[in-house]
């Protein structure tokens, strides 16, 4: 496994707003790389400086060891969907292919073989200007695989597909990732990635909030509470107290218990003739883990609801 | 091209920008736009002239080549907008960070923007120019600029023509590589367009507001007056102080002036 993108010390500021904040990672061929955070994170100005179309204010980030800047050939190289909708609306699905293939001298046959691979052989001679967003991002994700690439970098890439589109784009960059290319995958949701990314890069306020396994962050967000609810509270209650668990009362037959796994908590009830009406184990989801680890770097937070907390 | 290396090098730069500039529709509009208005103007402002003109004191001193060259200002706008666009458009819609994603060497870009579209405007604008030449004859003859009317035939052999109606062509493609450069410089459409327009109209409207002195020197160094320094053939009162060459360094002062800032700049800035 050979690191694919490495992220150094990378700092951009506009003006006097720090956009990317001393932020490194790492992104490793062969496997689905998520890049997580909420929006204004800087996810996207990344994506800008690792393509050389900003230029970092402190720091680098290089491809495959080299800056962007000095690829001979970027598109065989390097494959990236920014901005799908950003197209001229008066060219061809085709001729927008072929400008950009013609751009790094690849053979204007792999222009065809793309639009296969995304199923937009159908509508190659239709304008740009007529296209959902969904088919522009087939077309942003097309013009990503033109040469071939080792490395793909996708920015927001579920925006605007239909349910269809999102099953298939899935399947799409497991398959690129199986095939030994490193896979980048921003988004703003950490339920989009849930299922396709290996790794994740969590960022917020422009910093590394952490680099990590999707299963290791599931793990490090569980925090082990049961839902027991009982007709006979009090009595159940010393019980796993005694037992050494924390238990807390939540409502007259409610509580929630931590320090004890489910069958050790169904194991003293049973031991001292109690009744149980339900118990349960509080499932952190990884949207849940996502917004913890977020919460503090979120740049636009909503005020609470009066009533929720 | 049998093997054609895969690289992103000026080659495949310029084979590129040639298909972007004709796989959109607007290049074409603006094209037919640049013949068709030039042709047109000419045709209305030569039809509707006659030999009682001609400049202060010295009546029938007209230069009917220069007169038959008059609708190509006209038709010069579409061509500078279309200039403006190819460059413009790009960051408008974004696409400037594929393009530049694709080829990270963005001089090389632009040399191949300026190559193409400054090449298509030179074909397209000699073309015109000999259009304009040819129906402005015809029509100036049919108003009484012929032999009798103490106007000799002008035809394309004759040098002094030959020179307006070729340096003409030149002109337009040297004014198409100003509005790329201008584009490039500002980014954006509206302003982009808006300078362009202003550099050619405005110092021709001060000059009757500036002292003479001022307006001479005004008159020989912008952008149309070089253009109608190319132009002219004929000794007259109100001539441009500044010969054929003269005005032809001028306007390539312009395009490379704005060329070189915006090759300077678009390196450095952030796409």
């Amino acid at each position: 496994m050979s690191t694919a993108i490495e992220a150094h010390d990378l700092t951009k500021r506009y003006g006097r707003t720090v956009a990317v904040d001393d932020l490194s990672f790492n992104v490793e061929a062969g496997r689905v790389t998520g890049f997580v955070g909420p929006n204004g994170a800087g996810k996207s100005t990344t994506i800008r400086l690792l393509l050389g179309l900003d230029a970092p204010d402190g720091g680098e980030i290089r491809v495959e060891g080299r800056r962007y800047r000095e690829l001979r050939a970027p598109l065989r190289e390097v494959g990236a969907l920014l901005d799908a909708s950003a197209l001229h609306p008066g060219r061809r699905a085709r001729s927008h292919l072929l400008w950009l293939a013609r751009s790094n001298g690849l053979p204007a046959g792999r222009v065809d073989e793309v639009l296969e691979l995304v199923g937009l052989t159908d509508v190659a001679r239709k304008r740009t200007g007529g296209f959902s967003l969904g088919m522009a991002q087939r077309l942003g994700i097309a013009a990503a695989m033109l040469g071939d690439p080792h490395v793909l970098v996708f920015d927001e890439p579920v925006n605007g597909l239909d349910p269809d589109g999102i099953r298939w784009l899935r399947a799409f960059l497991r398959s690129l990732a199986e095939e030994g290319r490193a896979v980048f995958v921003s988004s703003h949701l950490l339920s989009e990635l849930e299922g396709i990314a290996d790794e994740l890069v969590v960022i917020g306020r422009g910093r590394l909030i952490a680099q990590t396994t999707v299963s290791e962050l599931l793990a490090s967000r569980l925090d082990g509470r049961v839902h027991v609810r009982t007709p006979q509270v009090v009595e159940v209650m010393a019980a796993l107290a005694s037992a050494g668990a924390t238990v807390t009362s939540t409502g007259s037959d409610a509580l929630v218990v931590s320090g004890l796994e489910p069958d050790e908590v169904a194991q003293v009830v049973a031991e001292q003739g109690l009744r149980l009406h339900e118990l349960f184990r509080e499932r952190t989801s990884l949207e849940d883990a996502f917004i913890d680890l977020t919460r503090d770097a979120v740049e636009y937070a909503a005020e609470r609801p009066v009533g929720m907390s | 091209m049998a093997g054609a290396p895969t690289k992103a090098g000026a080659p495949q730069a310029l084979r590129s920008e040639w298909l972007k500039l004709r796989t959109v529709r607007s290049t074409m509009w603006s094209l037919l736009l640049f013949v068709g208005i030039s042709i047109l103007f000419t045709s209305l402002l030569t039809s509707g002239s006659s030999t009682e003109g001609g400049s202060p004191g010295h009546g029938g001193d007209n230069d009917i080549v220069m007169d038959s060259l008059a609708g190509t200002w006209f038709g010069a706008i579409a061509a500078a907008v279309l200039a403006v666009l190819v460059i413009t458009s790009e960051y408008s819609t974004g696409m400037i960070r594929t393009t530049f994603a694709a080829n990270p060497r963005r001089r090389t870009v632009l040399a191949a923007k300026t190559l193409v579209v400054g090449g298509v405007v030179l074909l397209v604008g000699l073309a015109t120019s000999a259009a304009c030449f040819q129906v402005g004859q015809w029509f100036l003859r049919g108003n009484g600029f012929n032999y009798e009317g103490g106007y000799p035939a002008v035809t394309l052999a004759d040098r002094d023509a030959l020179r307006a109606v070729l340096g003409t062509g030149i002109y337009l493609g040297l004014l198409a590589v100003f509005s790329l450069g201008v584009g490039a410089v500002l980014r954006h459409t509206a302003g982009a367009i808006t300078l362009v327009l202003a550099s050619l109209l405005a110092p021709v409207i001060a000059l009757n507001f500036l002292p003479e002195s001022i307006a001479d020197w005004v008159e020989k160094y912008c952008l149309m007056g070089a253009g109608l320094a190319i132009q002219q053939t004929v000794e007259r009162d109100d001539n441009i102080g500044l010969s054929p060459a003269g005005g032809l360094a001028v306007v390539t002062a312009y395009a490379v002036i704005a060329l070189v800032i915006a090759l300077a700049a678009i390196d450095r800035r952030d796409a």
